[in-house]
């Protein structure tokens, strides 16, 4: 029973933060400083959780970039660039990342 | 309408595999924290956020009270709001009704593959944008109740999958989205920033870190923006003060 409150209470908070801004946003275009900010939402974002994967070691981060999720993904991010194809880059960077820790 | 709902699902399919790892793992440790199997499918049915469950289920573990694992639950998925914030301009002309839907089941993921697709205009039939989010949003959301409830059941017999590198199948992903979204030195500039920051701020709790990363990475974004906005004008003003004198 108090489980389900604890429920609750997590899908309440989560679908606040998710939902909020949606309505809050609805009405008008919002000012000019905040729309320029939030162009860079996706970039930001992709960025920041990208590069902890790319030193995790388990739970934690080891910084050595020898390891093979950093060269895996920084040889996808240059697939990526140059070829702007998704399929084409997960497979490089899986190819690599297993040839790698083999 | 079908084709663009089936388009959101194929798309977030790589997304999909990557995340399987970790839902197989939630289910895993909530049945070894002690919760029953209706608690932990109810969770992901529910709250359905990976980083907040993963936290809820080691607090409960740890005896926590309630009200500070809502609190951290409420931190670890601030960072959707800036997700829906930038979503929003997108949604503005649809029912209240799609636009909470669709919220409820934002995450990382289709974030990552709905504002691509929506901010690529050239893709995608606009009167019906709201099936492509649906799409992925329901791919995600189908899928880690499946691995919940395999982990959950399964768990113990297969370990924790992580060790297959399949879960670097979404970082390639989020890198597929992100290198051809970098299209100036102000894009590079802010996503590198970002990404320091994540590293740095790694070991702060609830998620706290993507949280400042963010951030850090959109003020870097914005700050030299206008500081180079400001050098062109400079340069300009110059240029032509020195063709007045010619």
């Amino acid at each position: 029973m108090e489980l389900a409150l604890l429920l609750f209470g997590m899908t309440a908070v989560t679908f606040l933060a998710r939902y909020a801004p949606f309505e809050m946003l609805q009405r008008g275009e919002p000012p000019a400083w905040f729309a320029r900010a939030l162009r860079y939402v996706p970039i930001a974002a992709f960025a920041a959780l990208i590069a902890p994967d790319l030193f995790a070691h388990g739970d934690v981060l080891v910084f050595d970039f020898a390891n093979p999720r950093f060269i895996a993904g920084s040889a996808a991010f240059v697939v990526a660039a140059l070829s702007r194809r998704v399929l084409l880059t997960i497979g490089v960077g899986m190819t690599a990342l297993w040839a790698l820790s083999r | 309408m079908k084709k663009e709902f089936l388009s959101g699902i194929r798309d977030t399919i790589p997304l999909v595999i990557g995340a399987a790892p970790f839902g197989f793992l939630f289910g895993l440790l909530a049945r070894a924290t002690g919760l029953d199997v209706v608690a932990t499918i109810a969770m992901s049915i529910f709250v359905f956020a990976g980083a907040s469950q993963f936290a809820a289920v080691k607090l409960l573990a740890a005896g926590a009270a309630y009200p500070l694992i809502v609190l951290t639950t409420f931190v670890i998925n601030l960072r959707h709001a800036l997700y829906a914030a930038s979503l929003a301009e997108y949604l503005r002309d649809l029912p209240r009704r799609w636009r909470a839907l669709l919220a409820f089941q934002l995450t990382d993921e289709s974030y990552a593959v709905v504002i691509t697709h929506y901010r690529d205009a050239a893709r995608g039939d606009a009167a019906h944008k709201q099936w492509y989010f649906l799409g992925a949003n329901l791919a995600m959301y189908v899928a880690w109740q499946i691995d919940t409830a395999l982990g959950f059941f399964f768990g113990n017999a297969l370990g924790d999958l992580r060790a297959l590198g399949l879960d670097f199948a979404a970082t390639l992903m989020f890198i597929a989205i992100l290198a051809p979204q970098i299209k100036s030195r102000v894009d590079g500039f802010a996503a590198l920033v970002a990404g320091a920051v994540a590293l740095a701020a790694f070991a702060l709790p609830s998620k706290i870190g993507l949280l400042l990363a963010i951030g850090a990475g959109i003020g870097a974004g914005v700050m030299l923006e206008q500081a180079s906005k400001r050098e062109r004008t400079k340069i300009m003003r110059t240029r032509s003060h020195a063709e007045n004198t010619d």
